[in-house]
């Protein structure tokens, strides 16, 4: 346990170090469309991605394609009953109790009912599934994401969300299974990762295809859907970019 | 007695659907007209994308149907960002014929993933000429649903077309103009730069080869 500790805190302090440079005024707090002061760096990050992706993921992603959808279904439901109890720790970090005793109820009836967490019996008994993690604990907070970063294998991970990463490594309980505290998050990390991509092959094959900057249009993606989540999915009216002005311009 | 009232009742209610007059300039959009009109854009995408099964004729219906429905003018404007306001009138046009190819052939191919599908309506916010109404799409295959945002702006006179469509908390004009955003800056402003990324994004459509 010490020794999670310690990795913990090592963890920490390198991603926190990586926040309060961000913080520190190098970077304008303002949330521009295109904030990325480490574009170049990205894009060299995003490129090695794209190489891991044709020569491991994607023929990885493919051939697990071949198992019968409703064991890649089950092996879904695993996976998702898995990290629950990470979102349970953060809604009630975020207050959300309503939010909090769904998870929890989730969690207790897909383990038992479920077998295991392999079915999801929840779902059906209206009990719908959400997820949370600490770097959006820490925006509902007011913490910013700091400057965008790419890392291979990461995808898009600015300094708050990496950090809230390493937290979450606190209260995922497959960081207590095994020999060491790694091994299982890495395992539960990479499985999830071969089961998202073979079941959104086509939509990002087409996204890939279709988008002029692909680069750039994972970069709006990631920091929308981040967006999203944050609000846990709820739609303002207020959040949308004032167009009004855009009228004005059509009679030259 | 109970004959006079059940007949007062269905003349109540066929007075209901009588059209209201049309929206004066400025007044508040009508949510219910607003939910209106995305069943019946969202049903008319459907019957596209299910029943059309070469790319072309998708995208020939899919074509009309955005052209019909979605004020493209202001998409294209929107999507230039903050360069939409130095562009030339030459160029603009260029830029809004591409664009409209473009959007076509890429939404018609992406959302094709959406076949098989139902559609569900939810509630409606409006703010000046702004409305939200939101969505969900159940798969009949058993994949996780989908909520769909639809973004209505309400035209000077009283009808609604589409601006924006957000999928899986993804504005999909803000995801275009982000890109776009990037070519030009990575080109020094140059419009052409972008004109011409979209024409070889058109052209290297299998469908064009």
């Amino acid at each position: 346990m010490v020794k999670h500790i310690q990795k913990f805190l090592m963890a920490s302090l390198l991603a926190s170090s990586l926040a309060a440079c961000a913080s520190s005024g190098a970077v304008p707090a303002t949330a521009g469309s295109d904030r990325d002061p480490y574009e170049s760096f990205n894009r060299k990050m995003f490129a090695v991605e794209q190489t891991l992706d044709a020569y491991v993921l994607e023929p990885v992603a493919k051939g697990y394609l071949y198992v019968p959808q409703p064991v890649r279904r089950s092996f879904r439901n695993f996976l998702n009953n898995l990290i629950s109890p990470v979102t349970l720790a953060n809604d009630l970090f975020q207050g959300e109790m309503a939010r909090a005793s769904t998870t929890a109820l989730r969690l207790g009836i897909n383990t038992v009912v479920g077998i295991g967490g392999l079915f999801d019996p929840a779902t059906r008994l209206g009990l719908e599934r959400h997820e949370e993690d600490f770097g959006q604990t820490l925006a509902t907070y007011g913490v910013k994401p700091g400057p965008y970063l790419y890392i291979p294998l990461l995808g898009p991970s600015p300094p708050r969300d990496l950090f809230g990463w390493g937290f979450d490594w606190l209260f995922d309980p497959v960081t207590y299974t095994g020999s060491d505290s790694l091994t299982g998050p890495i395992v539960r990390y990479t499985l999830d990762g071969v089961d998202a991509r073979a079941a959104n092959m086509g939509i990002i094959d087409e996204i890939e295809r279709s988008s002029i900057d692909f680069y750039a249009t994972v970069r709006s993606l990631y920091r929308q859907n981040r967006e999203s989540e944050i609000n846990n999915g709820v739609t303002n009216i207020d959040d949308l970019p004032d167009i009004d002005d855009l009228d004005d311009l059509d009679d030259f | 007695m109970r004959a006079t009232l059940y007949s007062f009742a269905v003349f109540a209610l066929l007075l209901l659907p009588l059209p209201l007059p049309a929206m004066a300039q400025g007044a508040a959009p009508d949510l219910d007209k607003a939910r209106a009109f995305v069943t019946a854009l969202a049903d008319d995408a459907i019957v596209i994308l299910s029943s059309e099964t070469t790319r072309a004729g998708r995208e020939a219906r899919f074509s009309k149907l955005l052209n019909e429905k979605a004020n493209m003018r202001r998409i294209a404007r929107f999507t230039l960002g903050p360069f939409g306001r130095k562009i030339s009138k030459p160029d603009f046009e260029t830029y809004q014929a591409l664009l409209n190819r473009f959007i076509v052939k890429v939404y018609a191919n992406r959302l094709g993933e959406y076949s098989d599908e139902k559609v569900i309506v939810g509630k409606a916010q409006a703010k000046k000429k702004n409305v939200i109404v939101e969505s969900r799409i159940e798969f009949a295959n058993g994949r996780d649903p989908i909520d769909i945002d639809w973004w209505l702006r309400l035209e000077k006179d009283g009808s609604f077309t589409l601006f924006d469509v957000r999928v899986l908390g993804v504005w999909m004009a803000q995801e275009q103009r982000d890109s776009f955003a990037s070519v030009l800056k990575n080109n020094r402003g140059d419009i052409n730069a972008l004109l011409d990324h979209i024409r070889s994004k058109i052209s290297a459509d299998p469908e064009n080869s």
